[in-house]
């Protein structure tokens, strides 16, 4: 009797699989899960074991594996699912060995599945093993520093916790599991287990790197464009194995649901690619003809895109640019050429009418940049759009007036937000000021002033998708910009960085120091003193004018304030920290404050 | 039976088969022959259910092959590129089989290794060619298919063995009526087991008879008259005709009888008539015009 | 049984047929013995069962043979054998060439007439066997 389990009893069955063809799958590649399970002992456990009576030496070695940041994990997740899809599938990539298991009584469903589910048992048992040995061993693992007093050990967060080690399993089936969904697809799609690897090891980094390079062209064309941001760090996500490059290891609830859902879309498609699949297509690169002119184009866009900016920064001008745009054009059409069609012999009418689509495509682009058709450069939100906005530049805001960047553990002024201004005068100010970058277009692309910095604006900063721009200003605009005046000077901006609004909970001391030899320095440790300095401190800066604020004016002294507060974002929002700001003192009742924040704990 | 009802493939522009037919009745043994790049390959991998025609149907009992399971089950299939696990060994391969196979005879299968004399416990991977087939020939008989589709099976196979391999073959066909599909180059082997042949040339089924009946109907004939009429071979289908001094020598495509009875009626002082052997057949349907492809045959 | 010569030019089919004819016609198979079965004769032979069936069809067609269902094949008595004219127009040529071809050797006609009464003595005895 027939070993095969059929999961759902209808003549056209799409989730069959057959027992024998796993039990064989498994029993041949043995190899991979022993192989990763020991990269991944190694690596995780065993460093652990050795040191297991004094595991804070490594607690940051523990918090970096199980983050996956640890480079012998990551190579792992990315290796082990790429190699199994290849190697289980790789009957696909033969004439003789396509046959054989064609010819056998297996629907290709059924191949498919079986394969499938072989692959993701062989990824899943190395993962879990060494969870499942982790969770065995844990125990608790604080960080720990050396002070003047001794050993520290802050033993309020565990990096060696059970909820850490079963988040690192999770987090590691999700991106082994898309990893080889991506590979399988790619097997499904190539004919031969070479261009199958190849495949494998670009689709999974292909959206991200596609993403990067669409907004290379974008900052280089598009007046005002700002690459940091919520569009670059979701590109980067679309890729779980890159989503853990990133940030702390740990997948959102939303980011989850994408990854599932890509997973489920990907072993779906490539079900259906598997049903069409031709195949005598065994040893060509490619077994569908749709995907030759998107691997070609896919090559020429990267390759162009690279002679482009390379030529570029050879050369320092369009002419480079686009003389390397042409140049990659050719060079890597001819090479995604060969790829494709497996021959040296390309050079006909197909491919001729080929290239012609792409540089059209490309031309199109290019000129599409160019001309700004979208109308991205001259865009100005509208007022009533807007309920706050955020502003950063280098002369003023990035330390010499307030250093409070947002995720700073000092912020004075409204509590603990971060600096969002909301005051609709500010608004308009704002807009007018975003005008005003539009119309100097000309003045700031040909820059030849030195003393020049890059401004930051960003309108609803906390919406998921804000609009951004930036934008490189010189000295003498900004200090002659009636909208800058506007801002600096209102009410709102003020009281945002005004001293008093530092929030703190106790003040240790004042220390006065001058930048002009031989003068005293002076230190306040009296409360009442150092608050009756403070209170000055904070009339002067209310009162000051904006041309006073960006003045070049050296300061003759600084005040460096120590204080405690609490950080009310911490985890830790009880615990007290130290801290203190730094302000100079310049004639003429101006003075600008720069802090510098040392945090150190005490309990 | 197997039934292939006007196939059309092509491959990139290439077009592998056209508008062929072919009808495997059920327990004959069914010679398909060809020159290289005729299409054999081709056509067996569409009886096997792995190639997809452009047109056309592949019928086994009435019913398409293609992820058609319950005939596939009831099928072997020995390609003339052999395919194994690659790390396994008999043993490990039949295992293989069995779970797959439900007809699966594991008796045979011992009889079979002690009578090959293989090592059943050394990797596949470590035979030599020869042993491989008769690895996959123990292994695919040991499923005991109802149809048995073979390409160039005896290539690289010693006489002994391959006397062994017919005798299996024909022992099947001869009890359970097994269905044998062929290709081969060698026809004076297959002239000997086959009872249908299928003449394939370029995509096309030239010729497709019961093979006794092929040779029947064609004739190589060595006459001589003394006093000879005008046209002797009148009412002849000659196909051929070469006069060597007073001997003419022809190939005529008329039933024996026929034959007989014209030229008889003439007189002959020699009449020789010799039936074409198979390989005579195929080179001459398939090369014929060409004056040394005529000297072989002569 | 019998031995196949497969470089004949003669098909297996007819080879069958006349072997099986000659062993019958020389008396070493005689009226209702049994002769293999077509399978059993094919796994001997190694030969396709398609062929000895039609042989053995050929042979009882011509009256050489008859089969009972569930029993076997068995040899037929030559007394039932239908007149086979064409068959005998055959062999009458094959004795006409043969007799040619003792002439020509320098037979005289008396000496063929008394190798033909030898041959014909030799099978007197036939005619009483196969009752």
């Amino acid at each position: 009797m027939s070993l095969e389990v059929e999961i759902m009893k209808s003549k056209a069955s799409y989730f069959s699989i057959s027992k024998p063809l796993i039990v064989e799958n498994l029993r041949r590649f043995w190899a991979i899960p022993a192989l990763a399970f020991l990269v991944y002992f190694l690596s995780g456990v065993f460093p652990i074991l050795m040191s297991y009576s004094h595991l804070n030496d490594i607690a940051s070695y523990i918090d970096l594996s199980l983050d996956n940041q640890q480079p012998f994990y990551m190579f792992a997740h990315l290796m082990f699912p790429v190699i199994a899809a290849v190697v289980i599938f790789r009957y696909l990539q033969g004439v003789s060995s396509v046959s054989v298991m064609h010819s056998m009584p297996f629907t290709r469903a059924k191949l498919y599945n079986s394969g499938f589910l072989s692959g993701l048992i062989l990824i899943a048992a190395p993962i879990l093993a060494n969870g499942l040995i982790l969770l065995a061993i844990s125990k608790p693992v604080y960080r720990q520093y050396g002070t003047e007093s001794g050993l520290v050990v802050e033993d309020t967060v565990n990096f060696f916790a059970r909820a850490d080690i079963l988040n690192w399993i999770w987090v590691s089936l999700i991106i082994a599991f898309v990893v080889f969904a991506v590979s399988v697809f790619a097997g499904i799609v190539t004919g031969n287990s070479l261009m199958h690897f190849a495949t494998a090891i670009w689709f999974n980094f292909l959206i991200p790197a596609l993403y990067a390079v669409f907004v290379a062209y974008f900052s280089r064309f598009l007046y005002g464009f700002d690459t940091s941001g919520n569009w670059t760090e979701y590109g980067m996500r679309i890729s779980p194995f890159l989503h853990v490059l990133q940030n702390d290891g740990v997948f959102g609830a939303g980011i989850t649901v994408f990854y599932i859902l890509s997973f489920l879309i990907l072993y779906g498609i490539t079900s259906f690619l598997y049903q069409k699949r031709e195949l005598e297509h065994a040893t060509d690169s490619l077994a569908f003809g749709f995907m030759e002119p998107i691997i070609c184009y896919l090559i020429t866009f990267l390759g162009m895109t690279l002679l482009g900016f390379y030529f570029e920064v050879l050369g320092r001008a369009e002419l480079y640019f686009y003389g390397g745009l042409a140049a990659g054009t050719l060079i890597f059409f001819i090479i995604g050429q060969m790829i494709v069609k497996k021959t040296p012999r390309i050079y006909n009418m197909k491919s001729l009418k080929s290239v012609g689509i792409y540089v059209l495509i490309a031309v199109v682009f290019l000129v599409g940049l160019n001309f700004d058709v979208t109308g991205f450069e001259r865009r100005v939100p509208a007022q009533n759009k807007i309920d706050s906005f955020t502003i950063t530049e280098g002369f003023a805001l990035d330390g010499k007036l307030t250093g409070y960047i947002s995720d700073y553990p000092l912020n004075p002024g409204f509590g603990n937000n971060v600096f969002r201004l909301k005051d609709p005068d500010n608004i308009a100010a704002a807009i007018r000021l975003h005008q005003s970058f539009i119309e100097n277009k000309e003045r700031f692309e040909n820059q030849e002033n030195i003393y020049t910095t890059s401004v930051f604006l960003g309108y609803n900063p906390d919406a998921s998708f804000p609009m951004t721009r930036r934008y490189q200003i010189d000295y003498d605009f900004y200090r002659n910009s009636p909208d800058f005046k506007q801002l600096y000077e209102s009410r709102e901006f003020k009281e945002y960085f005004a001293p008093a609004n530092l929030d703190y909970v106790g003040l240790t001391e004042i220390y006065i120091n001058s930048d002009i030899p031989n003068r005293e320095s002076i230190t306040l440790k009296e409360r009442a003193e150092m608050e009756e300095f403070i209170a000055c401190l904070n009339r002067d800066f209310m009162e000051q004018s904006f041309e006073d604020m960006v003045s070049l004016k050296h300061a003759y002294a600084t005040a460096n304030i120590n204080f405690t507060y609490r950080d009310r974002n911490s985890d830790m929002p009880g615990r007290l920290l130290h801290n203190n700001a730094t302000y100079q003192i310049t004639p003429n009742s101006g003075w600008r404050a720069t802090a510098t924040a040392d945090g150190s704990t005490t309990t | 039976m197997i039934k292939v009802n006007s196939l059309e493939k092509s491959f990139d522009g290439f077009k592998a088969l056209s508008d062929l037919n072919l009808n495997v009745k059920k327990g004959s043994i069914y010679g398909l022959v060809g020159t290289n790049g005729a299409g054999k390959t081709t056509l067996i991998k569409h009886v096997m259910g792995i190639l997809k025609p452009d047109r056309g149907e592949i019928l086994v009992e009435g019913i398409p092959v293609f992820e058609n399971i319950p005939i596939k089950e009831r099928m072997g299939y020995i390609p003339d590129d052999l395919y194994f696990f690659s790390t396994y060994n008999l043993k490990e391969s039949a295992k293989f089989y069995r779970s797959v196979y439900p007809n699966w005879n594991q008796d045979r299968y011992h009889h079979m290794v002690k009578q090959f004399e293989l090592n059943e416990k050394r990797k596949l991977s470590k035979f030599s060619k020869g042993m491989q087939k008769q690895a996959a020939f123990i292994l695919t008989m040991s499923c005991m298919p109802d149809y048995l589709v073979l390409d160039e099976p005896i290539d690289g196979l010693d006489p002994i063995i391959r006397k062994l391999v017919w005798k299996y073959i024909v022992e099947d066909v001869a009890e359970r009526e097994m269905t044998v599909l062929v290709s081969s180059h060698n026809l004076r082997e297959l002239e000997g087991i086959c009872d249908s042949i299928g003449i394939l040339s370029k995509g096309k089924m030239m010729i497709e008879r019961d093979l006794d009946e092929l040779k029947s109907d064609i004739h190589k004939i060595q006459v001589a008259f003394k006093n000879p009429a005008a046209d002797p071979y009148q009412g002849l289908n000659v196909l051929h005709r070469e006069t060597r001094g007073t001997v003419d020598l022809l190939i005529i495509r008329n039933r024996k009888d026929t034959v007989e009875d014209v030229i008889n009626a003439n007189h002959p002082v020699i009449f020789d008539m010799l039936p074409l052997s198979l390989e005579e057949i195929f080179i001459y349907e398939l090369g014929g015009g060409d004056h040394e492809i005529e000297s072989i045959i002569f | 049984m019998f031995q196949l010569d497969l470089k004949s030019r003669k098909s297996i089919y007819e080879q069958i047929v006349d072997n099986m004819k000659e062993l019958i016609i020389a008396g070493m198979l005689r009226a209702e013995d049994k002769i293999p079965s077509v399978r059993e004769l094919s796994k001997t032979l190694t030969v396709n069962p398609n062929t000895i069936q039609k042989a053995y069809r050929e042979l009882e067609y011509q009256g050489y043979i008859y089969t009972v269902p569930g029993l076997g094949t068995f040899v037929a008595s030559p007394a039932g054998l239908p007149v086979d004219e064409k068959r005998i127009s055959l062999v009458k040529e094959q004795l006409r060439e043969n007799i040619r071809e003792l002439l020509y050797l320098g037979c005289s006609l008396d000496r063929i007439k008394t190798i033909i009464a030898e041959l014909l003595e030799e099978r007197s005895d036939w005619n009483d066997k196969g009752k």
